[in-house]
Protein backbone atom coordinates (compact mmCIF):
# COMPACT_ATOMS: atom_id res chain seq x y z
CA UNK A 1 0.00 0.00 0.00
CA UNK A 2 2.81 2.20 1.07
CA UNK A 3 4.92 1.50 -1.78
CA UNK A 4 1.82 1.93 -4.06
CA UNK A 5 1.10 5.38 -2.71
CA UNK A 6 4.91 6.47 -3.33
CA UNK A 7 4.92 4.93 -6.75
CA UNK A 8 1.74 7.62 -7.47
CA UNK A 9 3.42 10.49 -5.67
CA UNK A 10 6.72 9.80 -7.85
CA UNK A 11 4.70 9.54 -11.04
CA UNK A 12 2.03 12.51 -10.75
CA UNK A 13 5.35 14.13 -10.48
CA UNK A 14 6.36 14.13 -14.13
CA UNK A 15 2.38 14.27 -15.22
CA UNK A 16 2.75 18.01 -13.20
CA UNK A 17 4.08 20.52 -15.67
CA UNK A 18 5.38 18.39 -18.02
CA UNK A 19 6.79 20.61 -20.60
CA UNK A 20 8.49 23.02 -18.13
CA UNK A 21 10.02 20.15 -16.78
CA UNK A 22 11.21 19.10 -20.37
CA UNK A 23 12.31 22.88 -21.33
CA UNK A 24 14.26 23.15 -17.90
CA UNK A 25 16.01 19.49 -18.40
CA UNK A 26 16.83 20.67 -22.22
CA UNK A 27 18.40 24.22 -20.71
CA UNK A 28 20.35 22.40 -18.15
CA UNK A 29 21.46 20.20 -20.45
CA UNK A 30 23.09 22.80 -22.91
CA UNK A 31 23.98 25.05 -19.89
CA UNK A 32 26.00 22.16 -18.46
CA UNK A 33 27.65 21.50 -21.64
CA UNK A 34 28.44 24.95 -22.48
CA UNK A 35 30.17 26.03 -18.99
CA UNK A 36 32.06 22.31 -19.67
CA UNK A 37 33.40 23.51 -22.64
CA UNK A 38 34.11 27.32 -21.22
CA UNK A 39 36.18 25.40 -18.18
CA UNK A 40 37.80 23.52 -20.62
CA UNK A 41 38.84 26.93 -22.91
CA UNK A 42 40.43 28.12 -19.48
CA UNK B 1 35.53 10.77 -24.93
CA UNK B 2 31.81 11.11 -26.79
CA UNK B 3 29.19 13.60 -24.83
CA UNK B 4 27.12 10.69 -24.17
CA UNK B 5 29.51 9.18 -22.34
CA UNK B 6 30.15 12.64 -20.50
CA UNK B 7 26.31 12.92 -19.42
CA UNK B 8 26.07 9.44 -18.11
CA UNK B 9 29.23 10.02 -16.27
CA UNK B 10 27.55 9.95 -12.50
CA UNK B 11 29.03 12.78 -11.27
CA UNK B 12 27.73 15.08 -14.61
CA UNK B 13 24.28 13.32 -13.68
CA UNK B 14 24.05 15.01 -10.44
CA UNK B 15 25.77 17.95 -11.75
CA UNK B 16 23.03 18.56 -14.67
CA UNK B 17 19.97 17.17 -12.23
CA UNK B 18 20.38 19.92 -9.94
CA UNK B 19 20.54 22.37 -12.73
CA UNK B 20 17.49 20.86 -13.96
CA UNK B 21 15.85 21.23 -10.58
CA UNK B 22 17.59 24.45 -9.94
CA UNK B 23 16.36 25.87 -13.60
CA UNK B 24 12.58 24.31 -13.04
CA UNK B 25 11.71 25.82 -9.97
CA UNK B 26 13.08 29.21 -11.04
CA UNK B 27 10.41 28.97 -14.31
CA UNK B 28 7.57 27.43 -11.69
CA UNK B 29 8.19 30.23 -9.56
CA UNK B 30 8.15 32.94 -12.71
CA UNK B 31 4.99 30.73 -14.39
CA UNK B 32 1.78 33.21 -14.00
CA UNK B 33 3.15 35.89 -12.98
CA UNK B 34 3.55 38.72 -15.68
CA UNK B 35 7.62 38.27 -15.54
CA UNK B 36 7.09 35.06 -17.61
CA UNK B 37 6.87 36.62 -20.87
CA UNK B 38 10.20 38.06 -20.56
CA UNK B 39 11.19 34.78 -19.02
CA UNK B 40 10.04 32.70 -22.32
CA UNK B 41 12.10 35.64 -24.12
CA UNK B 42 14.82 34.84 -22.23
CA UNK B 43 14.84 31.05 -22.90
CA UNK B 44 14.14 31.45 -26.51
CA UNK B 45 17.35 33.67 -26.68
CA UNK B 46 19.19 30.98 -24.37
CA UNK B 47 18.68 28.52 -26.73
CA UNK B 48 19.10 30.62 -29.94
CA UNK B 49 22.55 31.29 -28.12
CA UNK B 50 23.27 27.37 -27.88
CA UNK B 51 21.95 26.84 -31.08
CA UNK B 52 24.37 29.42 -32.89
CA UNK B 53 27.50 28.28 -30.60
CA UNK B 54 26.81 24.45 -32.01
CA UNK B 55 26.64 25.83 -35.16
CA UNK B 56 29.91 28.06 -34.88
CA UNK B 57 27.81 31.47 -36.49
CA UNK B 58 30.68 33.52 -35.48
CA UNK B 59 28.83 36.49 -36.12
CA UNK B 60 25.54 35.69 -34.08
CA UNK B 61 27.56 34.11 -31.75
CA UNK B 62 29.29 37.95 -30.64
CA UNK B 63 26.03 39.44 -31.11
CA UNK B 64 24.34 37.42 -28.81
CA UNK B 65 27.54 37.17 -26.27
CA UNK B 66 27.25 41.37 -26.57
CA UNK B 67 23.32 41.24 -25.47
CA UNK B 68 23.63 38.98 -22.70
CA UNK B 69 26.42 41.27 -21.34
CA UNK B 70 24.41 44.44 -21.38
CA UNK B 71 20.99 41.98 -20.26
CA UNK B 72 22.09 41.26 -16.83
CA UNK B 73 21.36 44.78 -15.85
CA UNK B 74 18.36 45.19 -17.29
CA UNK B 75 17.29 41.53 -15.89
CA UNK B 76 18.17 42.42 -12.55
CA UNK B 77 15.88 45.79 -13.30
CA UNK B 78 12.87 43.88 -15.10
CA UNK B 79 13.04 41.06 -12.22
CA UNK B 80 13.79 43.32 -9.20
CA UNK B 81 10.14 42.64 -7.06
CA UNK B 82 10.28 39.08 -8.25
CA UNK B 83 13.88 38.69 -6.98
CA UNK B 84 13.25 40.56 -3.62
CA UNK B 85 10.57 38.48 -3.02
CA UNK B 86 12.43 34.77 -3.75
CA UNK B 87 15.17 36.03 -1.83
CA UNK B 88 12.91 36.97 1.04
CA UNK B 89 11.29 33.60 0.90
CA UNK B 90 14.57 31.64 0.83
CA UNK B 91 15.38 33.30 3.62
CA UNK B 92 12.30 32.52 5.67
CA UNK B 93 12.76 28.80 4.27
CA UNK B 94 9.34 28.63 2.95
CA UNK B 95 10.67 28.57 -0.57
CA UNK B 96 9.61 24.86 -1.16
CA UNK B 97 6.65 24.99 0.70
CA UNK B 98 4.95 26.39 4.36
CA UNK B 99 6.77 25.08 7.57
CA UNK B 100 3.55 25.53 9.47
CA UNK B 101 3.49 23.61 12.77
CA UNK B 102 0.83 20.46 13.50
CA UNK B 103 -0.49 23.25 15.85
CA UNK B 104 -0.94 25.88 14.00
CA UNK B 105 -1.71 24.59 10.94
CA UNK B 106 -5.16 22.83 13.38
CA UNK B 107 -5.95 26.12 14.51
CA UNK B 108 -6.09 27.59 11.06
CA UNK B 109 -8.08 25.16 9.35
CA UNK B 110 -10.30 25.27 12.44
CA UNK B 111 -10.74 29.13 11.84
CA UNK B 112 -11.59 28.52 8.18
CA UNK B 113 -13.57 25.20 8.95
CA UNK B 114 -15.95 27.69 11.00
CA UNK B 115 -15.96 30.57 8.90
CA UNK B 116 -17.38 28.13 5.83
CA UNK B 117 -19.47 26.53 7.82
CA UNK B 118 -21.06 30.22 9.17
CA UNK B 119 -21.22 31.37 5.36
CA UNK B 120 -22.76 28.48 3.92
CA UNK B 121 -25.81 28.93 7.15
CA UNK B 122 -25.44 32.42 6.07
CA UNK B 123 -26.01 31.84 2.29
CA UNK B 124 -22.61 34.29 1.75
CA UNK B 125 -20.63 32.97 -1.09
CA UNK B 126 -16.78 33.19 -0.86
CA UNK B 127 -13.71 31.66 -2.87
CA UNK B 128 -10.70 30.73 -0.42
CA UNK B 129 -7.57 29.58 -2.26
CA UNK B 130 -4.65 28.20 0.28
CA UNK B 131 -1.67 28.27 -1.04
CA UNK B 132 0.56 24.32 -0.94
CA UNK B 133 4.09 24.54 -2.75
CA UNK B 134 3.61 26.57 -5.71
CA UNK B 135 3.54 29.93 -5.80
CA UNK B 136 0.20 32.34 -5.63
CA UNK B 137 1.88 35.76 -5.33
CA UNK B 138 0.96 36.81 -9.54
CA UNK B 139 -2.66 36.21 -8.36
CA UNK B 140 -1.85 38.71 -5.15
CA UNK B 141 -1.23 40.60 -7.09
CA UNK B 142 -4.61 41.53 -8.75
CA UNK B 143 -6.27 41.69 -5.43
CA UNK B 144 -5.72 44.07 -2.32
CA UNK B 145 -2.77 43.45 -0.13
CA UNK B 146 -4.27 42.45 3.53
CA UNK B 147 -1.62 40.61 5.52
CA UNK B 148 -3.57 39.13 8.34
CA UNK B 149 -4.17 36.60 11.20
CA UNK B 150 -6.30 34.32 9.76
CA UNK B 151 -10.08 34.28 12.06
CA UNK B 152 -13.25 33.41 11.23
CA UNK B 153 -14.70 36.61 12.15
CA UNK B 154 -12.25 38.72 9.58
CA UNK B 155 -12.95 35.78 6.68
CA UNK B 156 -16.91 35.93 7.66
CA UNK B 157 -16.59 39.94 7.32
CA UNK B 158 -14.72 40.58 4.43
CA UNK B 159 -17.05 38.07 2.22
CA UNK B 160 -20.28 39.63 3.63
CA UNK B 161 -22.07 41.32 0.57
CA UNK B 162 -21.84 44.63 1.38
CA UNK B 163 -17.84 44.72 2.00
CA UNK B 164 -15.73 46.36 -0.91
CA UNK B 165 -13.37 43.34 -0.67
CA UNK B 166 -16.44 40.18 -0.71
CA UNK B 167 -15.82 40.31 -5.06
CA UNK B 168 -12.92 37.53 -6.35
CA UNK B 169 -11.10 35.33 -4.10
CA UNK B 170 -9.15 35.28 -0.66
CA UNK B 171 -5.58 34.35 -0.90
CA UNK B 172 -3.86 32.59 2.19
CA UNK B 173 -0.11 32.05 1.84
CA UNK B 174 2.33 30.71 4.98
CA UNK B 175 -0.41 30.74 7.43
CA UNK B 176 -1.71 34.29 7.04
CA UNK B 177 -4.32 36.16 4.92
CA UNK B 178 -2.22 38.06 2.30
CA UNK B 179 -5.40 39.11 -0.05
CA UNK B 180 -8.77 39.25 -1.04
CA UNK B 181 -10.52 40.45 -3.91
CA UNK B 182 -8.11 38.34 -6.12
CA UNK B 183 -8.87 37.07 -10.10
CA UNK B 184 -8.68 33.31 -10.33
CA UNK B 185 -8.27 31.94 -13.96
CA UNK B 186 -11.84 30.15 -15.39
CA UNK B 187 -11.35 27.28 -16.33
CA UNK B 188 -11.76 26.28 -20.07
CA UNK B 189 -13.51 23.20 -19.14
CA UNK B 190 -16.65 22.84 -21.31
CA UNK B 191 -18.51 19.97 -19.22
CA UNK B 192 -18.67 21.72 -15.87
CA UNK B 193 -22.30 21.32 -15.17
CA UNK B 194 -24.34 24.66 -15.74
CA UNK B 195 -25.25 25.02 -11.95
CA UNK B 196 -21.96 25.84 -11.40
CA UNK B 197 -21.43 29.60 -11.57
CA UNK B 198 -18.47 31.83 -12.54
CA UNK B 199 -16.86 30.76 -8.68
CA UNK B 200 -16.44 27.75 -9.07
CA UNK B 201 -14.97 27.79 -12.52
CA UNK B 202 -12.48 30.31 -11.34
CA UNK B 203 -11.74 27.51 -8.22
CA UNK B 204 -11.12 24.61 -10.95
CA UNK B 205 -9.21 27.17 -13.12
CA UNK B 206 -6.60 27.69 -10.27
CA UNK B 207 -6.98 24.06 -8.99
CA UNK B 208 -5.70 23.16 -13.10
CA UNK B 209 -2.66 25.90 -12.89
CA UNK B 210 -1.77 25.51 -9.48
CA UNK B 211 -1.23 22.78 -6.64
CA UNK B 212 -3.41 25.21 -4.32
CA UNK B 213 -6.50 23.87 -2.10
CA UNK B 214 -10.00 26.08 -3.06
CA UNK B 215 -12.31 26.60 -1.31
CA UNK B 216 -16.30 27.44 -2.67
CA UNK B 217 -18.98 28.28 -0.82
CA UNK B 218 -22.13 28.83 -2.86
CA UNK B 219 -24.44 30.98 -1.80
CA UNK B 220 -27.31 29.57 -3.90
CA UNK B 221 -27.09 26.02 -2.89
CA UNK B 222 -25.03 26.46 0.64
CA UNK B 223 -22.68 23.86 -0.12
CA UNK B 224 -19.03 23.85 0.91
CA UNK B 225 -16.76 22.73 -2.00
CA UNK B 226 -13.00 22.10 -1.96
CA UNK B 227 -10.89 21.85 -5.75
CA UNK B 228 -7.73 20.31 -5.76
CA UNK B 229 -5.17 19.58 -8.71
CA UNK B 230 -8.44 19.82 -11.00
CA UNK B 231 -10.29 17.60 -8.83
CA UNK B 232 -14.05 18.86 -7.14
CA UNK B 233 -15.03 17.69 -4.06
CA UNK B 234 -18.64 18.47 -3.07
CA UNK B 235 -21.36 19.19 -0.61
CA UNK B 236 -18.57 19.04 2.45
CA UNK B 237 -19.06 19.93 6.21
CA UNK B 238 -16.84 21.67 8.51
CA UNK B 239 -15.48 18.24 9.74
CA UNK B 240 -14.98 16.91 6.42
CA UNK B 241 -13.19 20.04 4.97
CA UNK B 242 -10.99 20.16 7.56
CA UNK B 243 -10.05 16.91 7.51
CA UNK B 244 -9.46 16.43 3.73
CA UNK B 245 -7.11 19.80 3.42
CA UNK B 246 -5.03 18.31 6.27
CA UNK B 247 -5.19 14.89 3.95
CA UNK B 248 -4.11 16.92 1.09
CA UNK B 249 -1.67 18.70 2.28
CA UNK B 250 -0.08 15.67 4.33
CA UNK B 251 0.19 14.04 0.71
CA UNK B 252 2.38 16.05 -0.69
CA UNK B 253 3.66 17.99 2.65
CA UNK B 254 2.92 21.53 1.84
Amino acid sequence: MMVKKNAQRFLSWFTTHPWLKLIALILAILLWLYIKEEIKGI
Amino acid sequence: MSILNILTAPKSIIEISILWFVIYQMILFFEGSRAIQVMRGIIVLLLLFFLFKKIDFTVLNWLMEKIFGISVIALLIIFHPEIRQGLARLGQGRFFGTILKEEELESILKEIGKAAEDLSKDKVGALIAIEKSESLSSYVESGVAVDAKISSELIETIFTRNSILHDGGMVIQHGRITATGCIFPLTTKQDLSRIFGTRHRAALGLAEETDALIIVISEERQDISLFYEGKMYRDMGKEELVLKIKDLIKVKGA
